[in-house]
């Protein structure tokens, strides 16, 4: 099973290399309170800091708060994005940990919404070029990957997750794959043997039967 | 016992008793049963010293396994017992250097040996062999299950592709019994008398024997020594292969699956007449049944008796099209996958 690992070309990567322990798909809160208190103590003193932002309770406490942050910042997450996107739209099925390959479903669906209008369609086009960092790939999601969902309503791309044995800091993998690839299925499926004597009864039991409605009608 | 069953069910006591032509039919049994103990006593005798063979063993894990056995003494049952139970409980027939042998009948030469199960990725002759054996577990019901009385002639079972949906054992009953028309309680109670040789687990015990010793076997028979000089006649070594269950010695065709027990669901579904042949009233006797490792959902297996209830018009080779009866369940041989 040729599984890739994603590539970034673009310059701002946007993730820490995972050889350190912590792993950096989720945001530390801790560390943002503690600086964020730390601020607070030294607001006093930065009046100017205290004149830009309201510096509430709520933003130290996260309850209800579903959006993740990635890398090191917005700006940095969406790089990260745009990369882990053109490897899969590239190879069709990559390996990343668990959150970034959530994170990444829905863009990559998104831009499969887009490609479907069309390549003569400028917003689309737009959406392509700053989406796919290698520009080579532009004409392979209008021309290969929007024909091939051009029946499917919504669901162009599958999450699998798989055990993390290789990984250093034993970072949660997934899979993720757009549908309709090359590759061999992610859950094979157990083909049952047609000559067994249960299969080969039920065969003629099946034959008789469209047999006899054959007749009828 | 399910002779006292369908004994209790007939319902028809002749004052004059039939003059017996042949020997009740324990006498018959037991006579028959002495002259094979008696030959494969004498086949066995044939190697006082051990000799030992080399058997290569072939399958999925085992290739290159080579065992050390006994000629004309070990059996492929014996080779898979050295290897696993698993072995020992699944497999139904041995393929040795080829050709199909019976798990009990003793090996002769060094040769490769390849244990088939009913789950293999071919088992069709696994499955022509499982509807052979069925066929004859119940010709040995309907021997047994008449009074003494009452002369059983079971006449050569047809060999019927699987896909027909029902094994059939062709009997010739007594003319008493010409006007008997089986009830469904019969029907049951000669499934009942087959699942009590199932739970019994008897082996199925081959012998090749002369055709000289097989017509003594079936003396008392006319049709069977006619059947014995047919198919010595095709068998180009011009022996006869013997199979005995308990204590009944059929003729059959082809080999036969291992034991009983392999067998899980039996049921005997009907007993149609054909009409008059040379030897009375041709009946006709139909019954589905599946092996231990295929279950079947009661759902599907009540499908299955359904339609294994309808007659089964054995499709014949002299015959260009069979006739197809409303009422028949005939396919085309060419529908058999081979």
């Amino acid at each position: 099973m040729r599984i890739a690992r994603e590539q970034g070309s673009s310059p701002d990567r946007g993730y820490k290399p995972r050889i350190l322990v912590k792993s950096c798909h989720l945001q530390d809160h801790t560390a943002t309170m503690r600086s964020l208190v730390f601020v607070l103590l030294i607001g006093a003193a930065c009046e100017s800091l205290a004149d830009k932002m309201r510096l509430t309770l709520q933003m130290l406490i996260s309850h209800g708060r579903v959006a993740r942050k990635m890398g090191m910042g917005p700006q940095s997450r969406i790089n990260m994005l745009r990369n882990i996107l053109t490897g899969l739209v590239r190879h069709e099925r990559i390996e990343t940990t668990q959150a970034r390959a959530d994170e990444v479903r829905f863009y990559a669906e998104k831009l499969v919404d887009y490609a479907k209008k069309g390549d003569t369609d400028e917003k689309a086009m737009k959406m392509a070029s700053f989406w796919l960092t290698e520009k080579d790939l532009v004409p392979k999601l209008f021309k290969v990957l929007a024909p091939r969902f051009e029946s499917h309503p919504n669901g162009y791309t599958r999450m699998a997750r798989i055990p993390c044995t290789q990984n250093l800091d034993r970072a949660k993998m997934a899979v993720l794959e757009y549908k309709g690839n090359p590759f061999p299925p992610i859950y094979p499926t157990k083909k049952q043997n047609e000559l067994t004597l249960i299969n080969q009864l039920l065969k003629g039991y099946r034959e008789e039967r469209a047999q006899l409605f054959a007749a009828k009608s | 016992m399910a002779t006292r069953t369908v004994c209790q069910l007939l319902q028809r006591r002749y004052a004059s008793t039939a003059a017996a032509v042949r020997p009740p039919a324990a006498e018959v049994r037991n006579q028959r049963n002495a002259v094979f103990a008696r030959e494969q006593a004498r086949q066995r005798a044939l190697y006082p010293r051990v000799e030992k063979i080399e058997v290569s063993v072939r399958g999925p894990g085992l290739d290159g396994t080579l065992l050390i056995m006994n000629r004309g003494m070990s059996t492929p049952l014996s080779c898979a017992r050295h290897l696993t139970e698993h072995h020992v409980t699944n497999s139904a027939l041995a393929l040795v250097d080829g050709e199909l042998w019976p798990l009990h009948q003793p090996l002769t030469n060094s040769c490769s040996l390849t244990l088939l199960t009913f789950k293999d990725s071919d088992p069709t002759m696994v499955n022509q062999a499982y509807w052979r054996s069925c066929a004859a577990m119940l010709g040995q019901v309907l021997e047994a299950a008449f009074k003494d009385n009452y002369t059983v002639e079971l006449l050569s079972p047809p060999e019927v592709p699987v896909t027909l949906g029902a094994f059939c054992c062709d009997v010739a009953l007594d003319p008493q019994l010409d006007s008997w028309t089986p009830s469904e309680e019969t029907l049951r109670s000669l499934t009942r008398g087959a699942l009590q040789l199932i739970h019994q687990d008897l082996p199925w015990e081959p012998l090749e024997v002369v055709p000289s010793v097989a017509l003594e076997v079936f003396s008392h028979s006319r049709f069977k020594q006619e059947e014995v000089e047919q198919k010595a006649a095709q068998n180009p070594k011009g022996t006869v292969m013997l199979y005995r269950c308990g204590d009944h010695v059929l003729l059959s065709g082809g080999p036969l699956v291992a034991r009983t027990g392999l067998c899980s669901q039996f049921e005997v579904t009907a007993l149609h007449s054909l009409g008059q042949g040379p030897w009375g009233l041709h009946r006709r006797a139909q019954g589905v049944s599946l092996p231990l490792q295929l279950p079947a959902h009661h759902m599907v297996w009540r499908k299955l008796r359904q339609r294994a209830e309808k007659l089964v018009e054995v499709p014949r080779p002299e015959e260009a099209t069979p006739p197809s009866l409303p009422d028949s369940a005939s396919d085309q041989p060419a529908t058999t996958s081979v």
